[in-house]
C-alpha cells in the first residue's frame, strides 16, 4: 500500500499546485465566504481532471479511489486551501439518483452535476418539520401530468444560487406520516418560486426561505415512486454525516490555530504560550486522532453511511470543528472582536485593522454553531445511538 | 452581607427592562439602521432624564451618588435588553474614571456634562493591562504638555464619544504611565469605526503627533496605574453584568421555546434530556449573578484586594459560563437560532464580548490564583 498510497498523494499535490489559484487558496485559508464562481470554478477545474464526483461509483463518473486514497485526497485539499465544494448535488442528489433515478434522470442530471451545469438546493426542513421532517406539510395533488406544489422550506442553503432543488413533498396522508411523502425534481425557474435570504449570525447570506404557490413539476420528474419516498430519503442521508467530520479542515484549523496562537500576544507573550491555551488546543488535538481512527474504521465497514459509526462520527466531528472554531476566535484576542461585514466576503481593500486574517474569525465561530444543527441534530444522533444500544434486541452491553 | 439585591435596587433593573422592552427588537435595528440612530439619540436624552446616566456619579455634580451595587442592576438590564447604548465606555469606564482620578476642575467640567447625556466618552486599552493587547502608542513631554503617536485597535465607543480617555506610557527611559483626556477631533487623530460583533461601535483610533495640553492630563505615574486598574476592573464587573443579564434573557427564550414548539408530537419540553439541559442553563444563571451580585457589594468596600479577587471569580465563572448558556440556548432552539431573525444569537454576541474586551476568563483565573493563597476565606 505505502508506495502507491505515496505516489498518488504526489499526484493530488501537483495537481493541487498546478489548478489551484494561489488567490483562492489564500482566500481560504484565510476563512472569507465564497462567491458562487469562486466556489464552481473550482468544481470544474476538479471535473476536468475526472475528480469531482469522489464518492460516486466509477460507472457514473466517480474515480474508482480506495477508501485510503479518498482520504489521502480531502486532506491535501484541505492542507492546499482547497475550497470545500458546494455539497447538495455531489453528496445528496447525485447518490439519490445513482440509487433510485430512472435512467432518463440519471442521463439528464448526473452529467450535469458533475460538469457544474447544475447547482442543487434542498427543500427538506419546514418551519414545523426541523428534527421531525416526517411531520412536513408542502403538499402536491396530481393534475394533467404534473404535481401542483404549495408550500414552504425553509433552511434551504444556497437556494439563492440553486438551479434545481430535490423537494420533499407531501401527497398523501396517511397511518404514518413517513408515507406519503415524494420526491421531486424542481426547475428553480419555474413560475411561482420565491426565495427570501435569511442572513446568518455572521451577516452572510447562506440560508434561505422557499415559497411554492401551484408550482407546476412534471410528473417524470418524481424519483421512486409516489407516497414512497421517505424510504429513499433515509439511505440516502447517511453519508453526509460521515462526511461532515471533515478529518482534513479539523487538520487544516489546527494547523492555523497554532500559528495565529504563535504569532498574536497576551499579555506580553505569544498566546500559545499560556497554558490553559495550549491545554485546550491539545485536548482538540487528540480529539482529531482519536476522530481519524473512527471515519476510517466507518469507512471500512460495508455500508458506511448506515453504519452504527455514522452518528458518532456526526457528533465528534461536529464538536470538534466547534471547539476549533472558538479556540481560533480565542486566539485573535480583541482583534476577534471587530466585525467588518465586506471584509469576511472581499478580504481587506484598505489597510487591515489588526492581523488580517482575524476578521474571518469570530464570525465563522457564530455561524459555526449550525454543524451540530444541521444535517441531523447532535440529540437525533444521540437518541440514535441510545435506541441501538438501549432498545434494541442482541445488544447485551 | 445582602446575599442579593434589594428592592431598590431590582426596581432599577425593572425600569431599564421595562424601558428598553419597548424599543424595537435588535434584529429590527439591524435591518433599519438610520432608524435605528434616531432612537439612540433619543433613549441617551431618556437616559438621562431618567437619571440613569448619573447614577453611578456623585451628587455634587447632577449624579444620584450610587454604587456598583445600584449599576449592577442597571448594567444587567442592558444586557438583557441587547442595549448598543455607549453606556459603558461613557458611565463606568469614562465617568467613574474622572469621579476617581480627576482633577475638582475636571470633574466640575466634565461629569455634570455625562450625567446630562451631553458627552459621551470612550476609554481606550492599554498595553500592560487586561484586554490592551492592541495598544503600540507612546507619549513625549514637550513644553506645555505632551505629543502622544501611535494606534489602538480596539475602542468600545469611540465614534460616539465627544472625549477620549487614552491610557498610554512616556516614551523615555522610565516610561512612566499616563491617562489624557484627548479630544477626537484634535488634529492628528483619526478614527476608523466599525461595529463589534455584538453591534456596538468601536473604533481604531491613529494618533500622529496628538498634543495634549498639561491640564488634559487626568492622572500620572502611580496615580494613572491605580486608575487604569480601577477601571479594568469596573469594565470587567460591567461585563459580568452584561454576560449576566444575556444569559438569563437567552433563558427565558428558550423556556418560551422548549414550551411551545412541538416535534414527533410531543412539546420538546417534555424530553427528560432537555428538561435537564435548561435546569443546568438556570443553575449556571444562578451561580453567574450570584457571584456578580458578591462582587458588585466589593467593588463599594473599601478594600482594593478583595474588589479585585471577587471581579476576578465573578469574570473567570461568568465568562465562559454565558457562552455555554447562550450556545445551549441555540442549540435548543435549532436552526432558527442560527438567524439574525430572532435575538436568541445575539445573545451570544454580546456574551463573546463579554468575555473578552477587559481580559479572557483564563486572565482573570490566573489574577485570583495570584491574588490570594488557596482556600483564604476572604471575610
Amino acid at each position: 500500500m505505502g508506495n502507491a498510497l505515496d505516489a498518488f498523494r504526489t499526484e493530488v499535490r501537483e495537481f493541487l499546485q498546478r489548478a489551484l489559484p494561489a488567490g483562492l487558496a489564500s482566500r481560504v485559508r484565510a476563512g472569507h465566504t465564497l462567491s458562487r464562481d469562486e466556489l464552481m470554478g473550482w468544481h470544474r477545474a476538479l471535473h476536468r481532471q475526472g475528480w469531482v464526483a469522489m464518492h460516486w461509483p466509477p460507472e457514473h463518473g466517480g474515480p474508482g479511489w480506495s477508501i485510503a486514497q479518498k482520504y489521502v485526497f480531502e486532506e491535501e485539499c484541505a492542507r492546499a486551501g482547497a475550497p470545500g465544494l458546494i455539497p447538495m448535488g455531489l453528496t445528496i442528489i447525485g447518490p439519490l439518483l445513482i440509487a433510485f433515478g430512472s435512467a432518463e434522470q440519471q442521463a439528464r442530471f448526473l452529467p450535469r452535476i458533475r460538469d457544474g451545469s447544475d447547482i442543487w438546493c434542498q427543500g427538506w426542513s419546514e418551519p414545523d418539520a426541523g428534527s421531525d421532517l416526517a411531520g412536513l406539510r408542502c403538499r402536491a395533488r396530481r393534475e394533467d401530468g404534473h404535481y401542483v406544489v404549495t408550500g414552504t422550506k425553509i433552511w434551504t442553503t444556497h437556494a439563492q444560487w440553486a438551479d434545481w432543488c430535490m423537494l420533499l413533498v407531501r401527497t398523501a396522508s396517511m397511518g404514518r406520516r413517513q408515507d406519503g411523502i415524494t420526491i421531486l425534481l424542481v426547475d428553480m425557474t419555474l413560475p411561482g418560486i420565491t426565495i427570501r435570504p435569511l442572513p446568518s449570525l455572521d451577516g452572510m447570506h447562506v440560508l434561505n426561505e422557499l415559497h411554492f404557490d401551484a408550482v407546476r413539476v412534471p410528473v417524470a420528474l418524481r424519483v421512486g415512486e409516489e407516497d414512497r419516498g421517505w424510504p429513499l430519503l433515509k439511505a440516502t442521508v447517511g453519508h453526509e454525516r460521515i462526511l461532515n467530520a471533515d478529518v482534513g479542515r479539523c487538520r487544516a484549523m489546527l494547523e492555523r490555530l497554532a500559528i495565529i496562537a504563535r504569532r498574536e500576544r497576551r499579555d506580553g507573550r505569544p498566546v500559545i504560550e499560556h497554558g490553559a491555551f495550549r491545554q485546550r488546543m491539545a485536548r482538540a488535538e487528540i480529539r482529531l486522532l482519536a476522530l481519524e481512527t473512527l471515519v476510517l474504521r466507518a469507512l471500512a465497514a460495508p455500508d458506511p453511511a448506515n453504519g452504527p459509526d455514522a452518528p458518532l462520527i456526526k457528533i465528534r466531528g461536529t464538536e470538534l470543528q466547534q471547539e476549533i472554531a472558538w479556540l481560533l476566535s480565542d486566539a485573535a484576542g480583541s482583534y476577534g472582536l471587530p466585525y467588518h461585514r465586506t471584509v469576511l466576503t472581499d478580504g481587506w481593500t484598505d489597510a487591515p485593522i489588526g492581523p488580517p486574517d482575524a476578521a474571518t474569525l469570530t464570525p465563522f465561530y457564530l455561524f459555526w454553531r449550525k454543524a451540530s444543527i444541521s444535517a441531523g441534530t447532535n440529540e437525533i444522533m444521540r437518541n440514535m445511538i441510545a435506541r441501538r444500544l438501549l432498545d434494541e434486541p442482541g445488544h447485551a452491553g | 452581607m445582602l446575599a442579593e439585591p434589594g428592592p431598590e435596587q431590582r426596581a432599577i433593573r425593572e425600569a431599564v427592562q421595562r424601558y428598553l422592552a419597548q424599543e424595537a427588537d435588535i434584529p429590527d435595528r439591524l435591518r433599519d439602521p438610520a432608524r435605528a440612530a434616531g432612537d439612540a439619540a433619543r433613549r441617551w436624552g431618556d437616559f438621562a432624564r431618567l437619571g440613569w446616566l448619573g447614577l453611578p456619579l456623585p451628587e455634587a455634580h447632577g449624579g444620584s451618588g450610587g454604587g456598583m451595587a445600584e449599576l449592577w442592576p442597571l448594567l444587567t438590564a442592558l444586557g438583557a435588553g441587547l442595549s448598543l447604548d455607549p453606556y459603558l465606555p461613557t458611565v463606568v469606564l469614562g465617568g467613574l474614571t474622572i469621579a476617581r482620578a480627576g482633577s475638582a476642575a475636571q470633574q466640575a467640567r466634565l461629569l455634570p456634562r455625562i450625567a446630562a447625556g451631553e458627552l459621551r466618552l470612550a476609554l481606550a486599552g492599554m498595553a500592560g493591562f487586561p484586554g490592551g493587547d492592541a495598544d503600540t502608542t507612546s507619549a513625549r513631554r514637550m513644553a506645555g504638555g505632551w505629543r502622544i503617536a501611535g494606534h489602538k485597535g480596539v475602542v468600545l465607543g469611540a465614534p460616539e464619544a465627544g472625549l477620549l480617555i487614552l491610557g498610554t506610557r512616556g516614551a523615555a527611559a522610565q516610561a512612566e504611565p499616563l491617562l489624557l483626556l484627548v479630544d477626537p477631533l484634535a488634529a492628528g487623530v483619526t478614527l476608523r469605526a466599525y461595529p463589534l460583533i455584538d453591534g456596538r461601535m468601536a473604533a481604531e483610533i491613529h494618533l500622529d503627533d496628538v498634543d495634549v495640553a498639561a491640564d488634559a492630563v487626568l492622572a500620572e505615574g502611580e496615580a494613572a496605574v491605580i486608575a487604569m486598574e480601577e477601571a479594568i476592573l469596573a469594565g470587567a464587573l460591567a461585563c459580568v453584568a452584561e454576560a449576566v443579564g444575556a444569559m438569563e434573557a437567552a433563558l427565558e427564550r428558550t423556556i418560551a421555546h422548549l414550551r411551545q414548539r412541538r416535534q414527533f408530537g410531543a412539546r420538546l419540553a417534555d424530553q427528560q434530556a432537555l428538561r435537564h439541559r435548561v435546569a443546568d442553563m438556570f443553575i449556571a444563571c444562578q451561580e453567574c449573578a450570584a457571584l456578580g451580585w458578591r462582587a458588585a457589594l466589593a467593588f463599594d468596600a473599601p478594600d482594593a484586594g478583595m474588589r479585585r479577587m471577587a471581579v476576578a471569580a465573578a469574570l473567570a465563572h461568568a465568562g465562559p459560563a454565558a457562552l455555554r448558556v447562550c450556545e445551549e440556548a441555540i442549540q435548543l432552539h435549532g436552526a432558527i437560532a442560527i438567524t439574525d431573525e430572532i435575538p436568541v444569537g445575539h445573545y451570544l454576541k454580546r456574551a463573546v464580548v463579554a468575555e473578552r474586551l477587559f481580559g479572557s476568563a483564563d486572565h482573570w483565573l490566573a489574577a485570583f490564583c495570584a491574588a490570594g493563597a488557596p482556600g483564604a476565606r476572604p471575610d
